[in-house]
């Protein structure tokens, strides 16, 4: 495959993280208004003055349906907000902090392969902080999920949880394996990475 | 690296330039510099024999083995 194929190819996947990234970066930032304004009830009403209307209503309309039913008002109003509301909110900021980091790494990385410069040692160690990112995600839920619900006092989704100790529960169901592999491939990847660098600079200084 | 490389020696028995030495073989000045400092981890066996003609000397001439 010639090269600035390739290349071009890798724009269109930089300009998609890009897309991604400042996606990411906005849903988190609109969490916090989210968390802010979701405990305020709110209330509306709507009038239901139909009396009138339905005197002069002179058109084939079902005899059991009583119109003076109408007169009053509609209001809506919120109900209260469940005890885990805060609980998940945090944890969705959290894994999208993780998330956008792991992102920012791909940004880097495929900026490097642009700049036709992809087995620098920085990118050895983008992929190896990446692959921690992304292993440390797979056991957020085994493992942060019950803690945090301990120290809350919240109920948990998950009726998985074996207790370990004295109040200290671990989901062990709840390994998000999609996540560990891809965290085990990435640390590979940082190896083979190191590897073409090393390569690279033998070849940089072969005379 | 106990391998020494004597071109700059070389270079003042022909009283040439490193510029020159470098247009001659085909390799930048930057890249004969780090032949010269010893940073070079390899060299090949064309640039060697490219500066054993322009030298008018053996690769022993150019290369030390100091252990």
């Amino acid at each position: 495959m010639p090269i600035h194929t390739s290349i071009q190819r890798f724009q269109k996947i930089h300009t998609f993280f890009n897309g991604l990234f400042i996606f990411w970066i906005i849903f988190t930032i609109a969490l916090i208004p989210l968390a802010i304004l979701s405990p305020s009830t709110f209330k509306f009403t709507i009038p239901l003055e139909l009396k009138e209307q339905a005197d002069t209503f002179t058109g084939n309309l079902d005899s059991s349906l009583n119109l003076n039913n109408f007169r009053g008002q509609l209001s809506f109003e919120n109900g209260p907000l469940p005890s885990t509301f805060y609980y998940h909110v945090g944890i969705i900021f959290i894994i999208n902090l993780f998330l956008i980091f792991i992102l920012l790494q791909l940004k880097k990385i495929t900026t490097s392969v642009i700049r036709k410069t992809p087995f620098e040692l920085a990118n050895k160690n983008r992929l190896k902080y990446m692959g921690i990112a992304l292993i440390l995600l797979a056991f957020f839920k085994p493992i942060v999920y019950p803690f945090l619900a301990h120290t809350f006092n919240l109920p948990l989704d998950s009726p998985n949880c074996l207790t370990i100790a004295k109040s200290i529960k671990v989901d062990l169901l709840g390994i998000d394996w999609l996540y560990l592999t891809s965290g085990f491939v990435c640390l590979l990847l940082a190896e083979v990475f190191r590897v073409g660098n090393e390569l690279k600079q033998e070849t940089e200084l072969t005379i | 690296m106990p391998i020494i490389v004597n071109v700059d020696v070389m270079l003042a028995k022909r009283k040439m330039k490193s510029k020159d030495l470098a247009d001659a073989i085909g390799i930048t000045v930057a890249n004969l510099s780090i032949l010269k400092t010893g940073k070079a981890k390899a060299v090949r066996f064309s640039t060697l024999a490219a500066i054993c003609k322009e030298l008018d000397c053996q690769p022993g001439d150019i290369l030390e083995y100091r252990p």
